[in-house]
């Protein structure tokens, strides 16, 4: 098989599983409560669908594949923030400290882009593509970045995650990071690995688009606290305990 | 190709971060009790001083590290207790009948806890190599003290079995 028919097929396996998250937010009424990632959403499953009938038309193609990916990029960072905000909104003690770590953590992510900014030359014989693709590889560092953080910063504090909420999460990070290693790759080695490139970023953003409907689908479950043990067999490790300090 | 090693490190960590996130949201909350007489008495300087004095330097520094592995067990169980009630309190908010305000407290005192206990375990593992500092915080106890009076406020208000966490901690 050729290797603009895998891109092809991987194409069409990823919009007609846009389209299904789509149907699958607008059928649970999702689009209400995630309106970034709604929008996210939409837009992608529009984007893909202009670039494939563009695709014949180089110039038009380049030129939206890169305004797509620029627009992309802003709503990732909305769905973040999304995120943030679902995530903290049962912990209003949180979310003071969350929000400073945030903002130090923002900035911090801020420079080291700049590093890669100043630092990266891109491969690329067309300029403005050369510019969109250092300029992506340092965005994508900060969303990566900030996803990381919002991962650390659950798991520190043990903060329940809500099924669609991590999965938003989670899938935006699948992707925003192999977009990144892609993009990094693409900037030393040129336009050869396009086709490749392709392929990578197609499977990876399937993959985002099947956790984020699965974690939409799947229903949550209760919240009990029935595995708390026995109070028998708290006093047993509370003895064994004290022996063991006192032994 | 400096930078590309740095971001294939940088994602390589970002991949880790990811897989220990969908791991500990598997994992399952346990209460364990915690014995905060026993903790107090692992935590007195005083005590530590007397053996500090009584001790030859070797013996005292091995049993040191004896009373801080016990101690790291004890702010591991706190922690895990804190960690427990939160996701509780997120997971189940919005049907905790009881007083708001209580909740918020329970929920503000543990999350001060799940800190305080990240900052005990850095003080405790700087302990464990260099045995003659004293770093390790007192104020941990009262902050879990407090918290299981105000989760003993908080079930006082629900049915028996919707927060069985007041008896484990």
């Amino acid at each position: 098989m050729s290797p603009k028919a895998l891109v092809s097929i991987c194409w069409v396996v990823s919009l007609v599983l846009n389209c299904g998250l789509v149907a699958v937010l607008i059928g649970k009424g999702s689009l209400r409560k995630f309106p970034f990632f709604g929008v996210y959403a939409v837009f992608t499953l529009l984007a893909s669908g202009v670039l494939y009938v563009v695709r014949g038309f180089s110039n038009v193609y380049l030129y939206t594949y890169w305004i797509c990916e620029c627009v992309g990029v802003i709503l990732g960072f909305a769905v973040v923030y999304e995120v943030f905000g679902k995530l903290l909104s049962p912990y209003p003690a949180l979310r003071r400290l969350a929000v400073s770590i945030f903002q130090w953590s923002t900035m911090v992510l801020i420079l080291l882009g700049c590093v890669v900014l100043y630092a990266q030359s891109a491969s690329e014989p067309n300029k403005f593509a050369a510019a969109v693709m250092v300029v992506e590889e340092a965005t994508r560092i900060i969303e990566v970045g900030l996803l990381m953080f919002l991962f650390l910063f659950s798991t520190a504090f043990g903060l329940h995650w809500r099924q669609c909420v991590f999965g938003m999460a989670l899938g935006l990070g699948i992707f925003v990071t192999v977009e990144l290693v892609g993009i990094t790759m693409r900037n030393y080695w040129g336009p050869a690995l396009n086709s490749s490139f392709s392929v990578v970023r197609a499977v990876a953003f399937s993959i985002s688009l099947m956790v984020w409907s699965g974690y939409l689908l799947v229903p949550e479950k209760e919240t009990s606290l029935s595995e708390a043990p026995h109070h028998g067999q708290l006093e047993q490790w509370n003895q064994a305990l004290t022996e063991f300090i006192y032994q | 190709m400096t930078l590309a090693i740095v971001v294939i490190a940088f994602v390589l960590c970002a991949t880790v971060i990811f897989f220990v996130a969908v791991r500990s949201r598997r994992r399952r909350a346990v209460q364990r009790s915690v014995d905060i007489k026993a903790f107090r008495a692992l935590m007195d300087r005083d005590d530590e001083n007397f053996l500090r004095m009584k001790l030859s330097r070797n013996v005292f520094f091995h049993l040191k590290r004896q009373r801080i592995r016990v101690a790291w067990g004890y702010v591991a169980r706190m922690s895990g207790n804190a960690e427990g009630l939160l996701r509780w309190f997120g997971g189940a908010r919005s049907h905790v009948n009881s007083d708001t305000q209580v909740v918020e407290r329970a929920i503000e005192l543990a999350s001060q806890i799940r800190m305080h206990c990240l900052v005990s375990y850095a003080k405790l593992a700087v302990e464990f190599v260099f045995p003659s500092l004293q770093l390790t915080p007192t104020l941990l106890e009262s902050k879990y003290e407090s918290l299981r009076d105000t989760v003993a406020q908080l079930t006082s208000f629900q049915p028996q079995n919707e927060a069985p966490a007041a008896i484990a901690i």
